[in-house]
């Protein structure tokens, strides 16, 4: 997408059909990065805002535009949003998930969805967005460290950081939820905790 | 939403978190629904307006919407209370950075927080891991704590920087947070940092 910069050139229909072309591509993607965060009224005007942005520094998107959209999202958004209220509607949509019925698409990989989305949600913002890049919006790590605004290698080790607590935390949940009885009928311990204590 | 499914995405910690994800956030095709189509419309239209020079930026006024913009803002004209500063006494509108930038996130003081109105940069401190470091105990530390603080106005609580919309003058500056100030050796330093002024009082 090419943006001319003379004022009188600024309508020019080549210049908003790659924006359109642009929105079509990724608006929905965009869109559901956000809606995870915000209200919809809220993740609507910062999505209008992102390709506002996009065409304005139209110089500086890259051809994989979509992590160059979701990183503006995110600061815009985060400068809209106070963090807490980030988490706060994060975790309220994870909530909604972990009360589904019917964990069966993910097999024995789940314990139970509640102390998944408990663990998720002890994590920090960084350990909790680093996972969810890499998992709900199906990033490439290369593509995920464009949206953290770290190089490729430094996601890669926040990524195994956030793991490695993600996992500690799970098991924190677990041992929380025998305790205090929570499990009526016993359910099997998520897969990857029984790997950690093999 | 399409998922590309790579090898590592495979392992059962981050299958169980993908699991967790909203699936009816009614997001498929909703750019080419009615309502994406107006959104759509409006970013044409707005696009379709040269970028404002800085003599026009003077010139116009700003419509900001957003709750966080609109308490920032909404601050910058408050006069400090003489004994307590820009705070009330509970800390109930403190704002804290976690670095010193305008893009910074924000937070606000975590109810719980002992909260002195003369020395509100203490209670940023105190809470300070409780806002920005959330990880187990133990952890590598996120978010180092800052050892010095500085209250300024917000620099400017435009969500892209003051490119779309503009104000000028003291309206630009939103209202008072707490900001991370080590490296500084003023408070006009660090608020001048940002672009910004102390907090009189703060």
């Amino acid at each position: 997408m090419r943006r001319r910069t003379t004022a009188g050139e600024h309508a020019d229909p080549d210049g908003h059909r790659a924006l359109e072309a642009l929105y079509t591509a990724h608006a929905d993607r965009v869109l559901a990065y956000l809606l995870h965060r915000t209200d919809r009224e809220t993740a609507q005007d910062i999505l209008s805002e992102t390709f506002v942005l996009a065409w304005r520094k139209s110089e500086s998107v890259p051809g994989d535009a979509l992590p160059w959209l979701l990183a503006a999202a995110r600061r815009l958004l985060a400068n809209r949003v106070r963090s807490d209220q980030r988490h706060r509607a994060l975790t309220v949509r994870m909530a909604a998930m972990a009360d589904r019925s019917g964990a069966e698409e993910i097999g024995d990989a789940i314990g139970t969805r509640t102390e998944v989305a408990a663990a998720l949600s002890a994590l920090s913002e960084q350990d909790r967005e680093t996972l969810l890049l890499s998992t709900w919006y199906g990033l490439t790590a290369r593509q995920a460290a464009v949206v953290m605004g770290c190089t490729a290698a430094a996601f890669a080790v926040r990524l195994h950081r956030a793991r490695k607590r993600f996992r500690a935390e799970v098991t924190r949940a677990e041992q929380a939820q025998s305790v205090h009885g929570a499990h009526p009928h016993p359910q099997p311990r998520p897969r990857f905790v029984q790997e950690e204590s093999a | 939403m399409k998922q590309i499914a790579t090898k590592q995405s495979q392992a059962p910690d981050l299958a169980t978190v993908r699991a967790l994800r909203p699936d009816a956030d009614g997001t498929d095709g909703w750019a080419a629904s009615a309502d994406g189509q107006a959104v759509l419309r409006e970013i044409l239209r707005r696009t379709e307006q040269p970028p404002a020079t800085v003599g026009s930026r003077k010139r116009r006024r700003l419509v900001l919407v957003g709750a966080v913009t609109a308490a920032l803002l909404g601050g910058a004209g408050a006069t400090a209370v003489a004994t307590l500063g820009p705070w009330d006494e509970h800390g109930r509108n403190v704002m804290c950075a976690r670095t010193l930038s305008a893009e910074a996130d924000l937070s606000q003081l975590p109810l719980k927080t002992k909260f002195d109105p003369r020395a509100a940069a203490r209670s940023c401190a105190a809470a300070w891991d409780r806002m920005w470091n959330q990880s187990e105990p133990g952890a590598e530390r996120v978010t180092p704590k800052p050892t010095r603080f500085a209250t300024c106005y917000h620099p400017n609580a435009q969500p892209d920087h003051g490119e779309s919309s503009d104000t000028d003058g003291q309206e630009m500056l939103g209202g008072p947070v707490i900001y991370p100030a080590d490296g500084h050796p003023t408070e006009e330093a660090a608020c001048a940092a940002i672009g910004s002024r102390p907090v009189v009082g703060g």
